[in-house]
């Protein structure tokens, strides 16, 4: 099996986890949460698995680069990125109505990537030929998947009180927990950003001569860091909480989203790969 | 306003410069007019934005400096105000934060007992001396810095743990104020050119790309080959440019340019950016006339004169045309009119045009490569801020601090044990270590967790 088959079956896991989920909190059965979480875990592993035969791959196609390079390899190790932090949090928080909502991240990644995009193994144009390619691009994805969590975890915030009181939601943790694991997402996606963008400026620098030229990509990543500078500094001087760092948090992944796939298609500029 | 208000004018200045809501505010301006840049063209050519706006909102567009959005003084204005925000709000805020991070734990008292979040009361039948020993083991354990205190006949155990985190955010500002004092020396020492070599050529002069005017490098910059290497199925692998670097007639030094791989010679850096090949074709021009043959060198994109009021111009070289041999695209003119154009295969006669018979004899390919030629003395300084934003956000984060006061009190049947904890972020997670803490010395220590978690103050 080559590794695209594999991974659009992966994508297909996500798809099954995210219903076991939705189900889960939804219904009143706890072995059905199990299942889900084993099943995530499968779907992970796997995700790991096609990434690393794709790998092969390219070893085999003789000239043998990291799957990091174009707009299907992102998507795919965006939906590996989500689906690791998500698994983190849920054992730290031991909490499983935030799968619900975060789980469809990986599976639309995915999912999209197998259906929309060229899924070729072609060899690295010069650009990209750089040590600072793996360092630049994984630090980015750690980032957006930790933003991706929070959203997830600002989305079942907002709709939370609603479903409580319509007894949806079985298993809703304590408000004040989604805040504190919103925050801390975005404790971990900020600095994770922050060390992307550098290392994209070094990179810069090295390849296209200028460490910060304000190219499409760039200006929408420093967009994307305000936002999130904005929600720190809105909730820790000025004290907000709660619906309205929600919104902001839901705003930041909103700019984030737009920095890694809108740029590409709604904009032109040097950063043409993913 | 009188010379007697103008204390108090300053004093709301400093106050509105020191305000995290100004710091806000100049978030959402700059991100939203970022947003604005990415959505015009930005450095366009006057006729290019006059073709898409039309005449009025391209005339407002360079009023606004919309044209070059990023390099506008409003623009820039708005940077420098975040700059004094961001220092005014340091400047205010640091000594505060270094007195607390200086000033020692203070034990715990009963009013602070009462004000402090987190609070935990253990019982046990050990003396006071062996439960300090079982705390103070756990506190290790634990990673946690503290000391030890005697008042009263009272133990304290006065806990700390990411001291120095507080410190992040002021790392993390002072970064920032780097980076851009970083962009300002290169905006206004740094030099930004470009070179075009052919193989073999060499130069001493750079053309600024924006000025246009050239710089005298001090130096002779030459290009021996360049090459492009590919993959096999045709995608380019390499573009090189090997360069040699001269004073006075003398190479001094030599190396390879490759794209990802600049070289760097007396702080000016060279980057392979872009490339191509100069054609130079022969023709031969017979005039029916009789006035005889003559050969007409001219380089591809260049008008020659053939006769008075007549050029030639060699538009395009196919080096195989259509699988017959090279080729190229000439346009024959005279002033005023449309040139006509059609294609010349090699040692094949044109149609006469005006008496004239052109044949296509030869073509000479030279490439050439196109080199940024970049000095920028606040690159350093760029990435030296950028460390200090990196550290200043892992202090501020993953340092987050935690302060816990202990007391151990002897009582009748042993020992009454005070817990209380504080953290300015991230309480649930404390309060779970807390709660951990509490219960391994509840285990070690043979102690019983008291009621004592409600409010008896």
């Amino acid at each position: 099996m080559d590794s695209a088959t594999l991974l659009s079956g992966v994508a297909l896991g996500y798809l099954v986890c995210w219903l076991a989920y939705v189900i889960h909190a939804a219904g009143r059965w706890v072995w059905l949460g199990r299942v889900a979480t084993a099943l995530l875990v499968l779907s992970w592993t796997l995700n790991t698995a096609g990434m690393g035969l794709r790998w092969r791959e390219s070893y085999e196609l003789g000239f043998g680069r990291i799957p990091l390079t174009n707009q299907y390899e992102s998507m795919v190790l965006f939906a590996w990125t989500v689906g690791l932090l998500y698994i983190v949090t849920e054992l730290r928080y031991r909490n499983k109505a935030l799968g619900a909502f975060v789980i469809p991240i990986p599976f639309l990644s995915l999912g999209l990537g197998s259906l929309v995009f060229e899924a070729e193994i072609r060899p690295l144009v010069p650009a990209l030929q750089s040590n600072w390619l793996t360092a630049h691009v994984i630090t980015c994805f750690m980032g957006y998947a930790a933003f991706a969590v929070s959203f997830g975890v600002s989305l079942l915030y907002l709709l939370g009180d609603r479903a409580r009181q319509a007894s949806f939601l079985k298993y809703l943790p304590p408000l004040s927990v989604l805040d504190e694991i919103n925050y801390r997402a975005i404790a971990v996606g900020f600095p994770f950003l922050s060390v992307g963008i550098v290392t994209g400026a070094i990179w810069a620098d090295a390849a296209w001569g200028s460490y910060w030229s304000w190219d499409p990509k760039e200006t929408w990543s420093l967009i994307t860091w305000l936002v999130y500078a904005a929600f720190l500094h809105a909730r820790f001087v000025r004290g907000w909480s709660g619906r309205r760092t929600a919104i902001l948090s839901a705003a930041g992944f909103g700019a984030m989203l737009f920095t890694y796939v809108g740029v590409n298609f709604l904009l032109s500029g040097l950063h043409s790969y993913a | 306003m009188g010379p007697r208000s103008e204390p108090n004018s300053e004093m709301t200045l400093w106050k509105g410069l020191r305000s995290v809501r100004l710091t806000l505010v100049l978030f959402l301006i700059l991100a939203s007019a970022a947003i604005l840049g990415t959505l015009i063209p930005q450095n366009l050519s006057p006729e290019e934005y006059l073709r898409i706006y039309g005449a009025v909102a391209a005339t407002l567009l360079r009023i606004l400096g919309l044209t070059d959005l990023y390099h506008s003084a409003w623009f820039t204005g708005l940077m420098g105000v975040l700059v004094l925000n961001l220092i005014a709000c340091s400047v205010h805020r640091f000594p505060r934060t270094w007195k607390a991070v200086r000033t020692p734990q203070r034990p715990l008292t009963d009013g602070l007992w009462r004000s402090l979040p987190i609070r935990r009361i253990l019982q046990g039948g050990g003396g006071v001396e062996e439960t300090s020993r079982a705390f103070s083991a756990e506190l290790s354990r634990r990673g946690w810095a503290f000391r030890e205190e005697r008042r009263e006949g009272d133990i304290h155990l006065l806990a700390q743990k990411g001291r120095y985190g507080r410190l992040g955010v002021f790392v993390t500002h002072l970064g920032v104020v780097v980076v851009l004092s970083g962009g300002l020396v290169g905006s206004l020492f740094g030099f930004n050119g470009f070179v075009k070599l052919h193989e073999g050529e060499g130069v001493a002069v750079a053309q600024d790309q924006r000025a246009g005017a050239g710089r005298e490098l001090g130096f002779e910059v030459r290009c021996d080959a360049f090459r492009v290497a590919h993959y096999p199925d045709g995608t380019p692998r390499e573009f090189r440019s090997d360069l040699s670097f001269l004073e006075g007639g003398k190479v001094l030094f030599q190396g390879p340019v490759r794209v990802n791989h600049p070289v760097e010679y007396k702080g000016f850096v060279f980057y392979q950016s872009s490339y191509g090949s100069t054609v130079r074709v022969t023709l031969e021009a017979a005039n029916s006339s009789g006035a005889g043959t003559r050969l007409v060198q001219t380089e591809v994109g260049q008008t020659v004169p053939l006769a008075p009021g007549l050029g030639i111009q060699a538009a395009r070289y196919e080096a195989d045309a259509g699988g017959r041999g090279p080729a190229i695209l000439l346009a024959v003119a005279r002033p005023g009119q449309h040139p006509v154009l059609g294609w010349l295969l090699k040692n094949e006669p044109s149609q006469p045009f005006d008496g004239w018979t052109l044949t296509f004899l030869e073509a000479s390919e030279r490439p050439w490569t196109g080199l940024q030629v970049k000095r920028d003395p606040g690159v350093w300084v760029v990435w030296v801020g950028s460390g200090l934003v990196l550290l200043g956000c892992t202090m501020a984060f993953f340092m987050p601090h935690r302060a816990m006061w202990i007391r151990l009190r002897k009582t009748g049947e042993g020992t009454v044990c005070h817990v209380a904890a504080s953290a300015p972020k991230g309480r649930p997670a404390l309060e779970k270590t807390v709660e951990g803490f509490c219960l391994s010395l509840a285990q070690k220590a043979r102690m019983h967790i008291g009621e004592g978690v409600q409010d008896d103050g």
